[in-house]
């Protein structure tokens, strides 16, 4: 029987990087916020302290820092004619847990989307026609534009003090910076980082041959800085140990670097850890939610009611609270009708190692999370795809993040992959080895989706999520062509030999790519092909808001967290100055 | 036949006695040990690397010092070097520790954990376990005298110390009190001396 808690004005699903800002906003606002987090509370003393964090078996391998598999998990098959089975230790992405959420472990690659990717369907038509790919692409607008969202992307990059050099300040092109972004209203609130060798490499290669290479924007700061919350941030030591890992120097941007100790001295905020949301509860019309029902670290169960419910967990685990709590249609791939678990897509990512001769150091351990160098020429809708046959694109860059001894060993094609010549190759090319990355768009079409499993439950005996993806034909065609891209970029280097690997079919969950799963819940402004409208508030209950990547419609070409953190300001600002005064639909 | 070997391995500055060294050695100890008595701290086995950036910032400025400034000016980049190379290579006979001090164990706090309120992170993120320093950049602290290190961590906090371009330690010195400085100080200064130079001067092969 479950213990009903007084009620609050907010209830928060998540205390990561969502929860954090919303918390923050909501709270400022006036209202109380209850913030529940299914992991343990941790900070950066004594949690993230050296030598104790660079441990890279307890952390990178056996993943101490994501979602305990054994507790919940998802299931995987790459289409409807298979039996999912459930990911028994996660490889493929990694979903955090705990307080921060996966905001703490991650690289700190910060970008924002283009107009092309908001308004892909529309702008997309307009140049290459309506027919352009086939019925099957589900992609479609975002019911909101890069205008819409410039000024909140403003505000997060300010929040984290992000590290780069504007290439587009307000209309006015800047060498050195990416010129072909968005324009954005003000500069990088810190200096760009500082370029590693194999970057600088790059850079010449990439410029000989045209593109525009520019630093990529970095949340591991390359100076101290100050953001508005009054919080101080110090500079990135390139210690090697980024994602996957929390930093010990205050010098990543995290909910724990930038806003929670501000949030958690708010005394209309109140914390609870290990609370396992077990779903959001509805009244009998099924149109308002009246709370969320969780159970505690020591098995209690608990009723928290409160007037509006913001969901902002790991994207895969948003859509399932969803499903879990019966709001919104299910998505159903046979009709292609229903919303919920629609349009799920990834990113497609390849790469080029490029061995050099023994006189070149990389010394690839001397890196940070976001070091590097990146061309945008081929992003998005940057370039013309009339003749290509896809849509979306990559950025390719040299932007490793580490070199660490587990799971840093290039060697050549050939190489066998154990023994004594395995060994001595990995010695002679440790050094000496470059990685020039894609880093590419994942389009949505009616097969991938997500939905609850029939078999497989969790700790707590709820169904867990099934994912069914491949990747699509379009994706395919997309990471050979900019694989080749990357090939000569990566010929122009001066390596000895290069190794190139386009993604291929099919996608496999035992193999890390990305962590950025998309769509699912998402957001738009017809309630037939969304799950939320253009604030992220719920079409089905209004008082349900969901934020996060899961958000998407399809997957970008950049990476996902510069346009989460800005979502999180966009619907903070719509529930504080038009949810709070006349709670309904902020659109019919 | 194996002095021979050994001769024409090392660089010629860690054999023969570099110009200058005599100068040192009337603070800093025939041995680099340094001298308790007037708080000159030991430098034998400090990584080469760091003595390098020590002496040229006495040089232009980023660090300053009443007796280091007019000795490094005075130094050619030569000698700077030999004399680096020579101090890091040396193996100074490990001084008896002093006694713990009254709060040092909040500056072992410091040291191996650090300070959420303060924000600041532990000491040994850096100079490594024990304050035995990392690599060829990053000094020991352990057994330096308390008063050096005292000192030291007060020309972070007032910024006449700008040899750290990512103001790490800057930033760290600023956000601790002087109560916390003293401790850490009492603390760095009664833990073991590296018995070893582990650093040896292999810039290029």
């Amino acid at each position: 029987m479950a213990t009903r808690l007084k009620e609050t004005d907010v209830v928060m699903l998540g205390v990561g990087l969502v929860g954090s800002i919303i918390g923050r906003e909501l709270t400022k606002s006036g209202l109380e916020v209850v913030g529940l987090e299914r992991g343990e509370p941790r900070y950066t003393v004594p949690d993230f302290q050296a030598p104790a964090m660079h441990d890279e078996l307890r952390y990178s391998i056996r993943k101490s820092l994501m979602m305990d598999a054994a507790k919940e998990t998802y299931t995987f098959r790459n289409s409807v004619n298979e039996t999912a089975l459930p990911m028994r230790r996660i490889q493929g992405f990694l979903p955090g847990t705990g307080l921060g959420g996966s905001a703490v472990h991650w690289n700190g690659q910060t970008y924002r989307f283009h107009d092309a990717d908001f308004r892909m369907r529309t702008l997309a038509t307009e140049r290459y026609g309506k027919d352009f790919l086939g019925p099957e692409y589900t992609f479609q607008d975002w019911g909101v534009s890069y205008a819409d969202l410039e000024p909140y992307y403003d505000r997060f990059e300010y929040l984290l003090g992000v590290s780069g050099k504007a290439g587009n300040l307000q209309g006015k092109k800047i060498a050195g910076g990416n010129v072909l972004e968005e324009a954005r209203s003000r500069e990088y609130p810190t200096r760009p980082m500082k370029e590693p060798y194999g970057s600088a490499l790059f850079r010449k290669a990439a410029e000989g041959l045209g593109h525009h290479p520019f630093t990529q924007p970095s949340s591991n700061l390359s100076e101290p800085y100050t953001n508005p919350e009054g919080m101080t941030l110090n500079t990135c030591m390139f210690c090697g140990f980024c994602e996957r890992y929390g930093c010990e120097h205050f010098a990543k941007a995290s909910p724990q670097t930038v806003v929670l100790p501000v949030l958690l001295k708010d005394p209309k905020f109140k914390l609870r850890t290990q609370c396992q949301v077990q779903r959001i509860n509805l009244d009998s019309s099924g149109r308002n939610a009246t709370g969320v029902t969780y159970i505690d670290s020591q098995g209690r169960e608990f009723e928290q009611p409160a007037r509006l419910v913001v969901v902002g967990l790991f994207a895969l685990n948003n859509v399932r609270m969803l499903l879990l709590s019966k709001i919104g249609t299910p998505y159903d791939p046979a009709s292609g009708k229903g919303v919920v678990g629609r349009n799920y897509s990834y990113q497609t990512t390849s790469g080029v190692n490029v061995f050099f001769d023994q006189n070149t150091n990389i010394n690839p351990f001397m890196r940070s999370g976001a070091s590097g160098t990146l061309i945008a020429d081929f992003v998005s809708d940057n370039f013309d795809h009339a003749k290509l046959g896809f849509l979306g694109g990559a950025y390719i860059g040299e932007v490793m993040s580490h070199g660490r001894p587990i799971e840093f060993h290039p060697t050549p094609p050939g190489t066998p992959s154990w023994g004594s010549q395995w060994k001595k190759a990995v010695v002679r090319h440790y050094n000496h080895t470059a990685v020039v990355s894609t880093h590419g768009s994942s389009i949505s079409t009616r097969y991938n989706y997500l939905d609850l499993d029939p078999t497989y439950k969790d700790a707590w005996g709820q169904p867990l999520m099934r994912m069914t993806f491949d990747f699509p034909e379009n994706d395919i065609k997309l990471s050979a062509f900019v694989t080749e891209r990357a090939a000569e970029i990566a010929n122009a280097m001066g390596g000895k030999q290069i190794a190139a690997s386009p993604r291929k079919r099919p996608y496999t969950s035992t193999q890390y790519q990305s962590t950025h799963n998309t769509g699912g819940t998402i957001m738009g402004v017809d309630r037939s092909t969304s799950v939320l409208n253009r604030y992220c508030q719920s079409w089905d209950v209004p008082n349900v808001f969901v934020i996060g990547a899961s958000c998407y419609p399809q997957n970008a070409s950049y990476n996902p967290t510069g346009t989460v953190g800005a979502l999180a300001y966009w619907a903070a600002d719509a529930i504080v100055s038009k949810y709070i005064r006349s709670p309904g639909p902020l659109m019919s | 036949m194996k002095l021979l070997l050994l001769m024409l391995l090392l660089p010629l500055s860690a054999v023969a006695q570099p110009s200058g060294m005599r100068t040192c050695a009337g603070c800093h100890g025939a041995q680099g040990e340094g001298n308790a008595t007037n708080g000159t701290p030991r430098i034998a086995g400090q990584p080469q690397a760091y003595l390098e950036r020590q002496l040229a910032a006495y040089a232009d400025g980023r660090r300053s010092s009443e007796v280091m400034t007019p000795i490094a000016r005075q130094l050619t980049p030569e000698q700077r070097i030999a004399l680096s190379a020579h101090y890091s290579n040396l193996q100074a006979r490990a001084g008896k520790p002093p006694r713990a001090a009254a709060g040092s164990a909040r500056g072992r706090t410091l040291a191996v954990r650090g300070d959420q309120a303060l924000q600041v992170q532990g000491c040994q993120n850096c100079h490594g376990p024990g304050g035995t320093g990392i690599g060829n950049v990053v000094p020991y602290l352990a057994g330096l005298d308390r008063r050096y290190l005292e000192a030291a961590l007060g020309e972070w906090q007032s910024g006449s110390r700008k040899t750290d371009p990512s103001q790490q330690m800057n930033q760290i010195a600023r956000n601790l009190g002087g109560d916390d400085i003293k401790a850490l100080a009492a603390y760095y200064a009664s833990q073991p001396q590296p018995q070893a130079a582990k650093v040896k001067s292999k810039e290029s092969k």
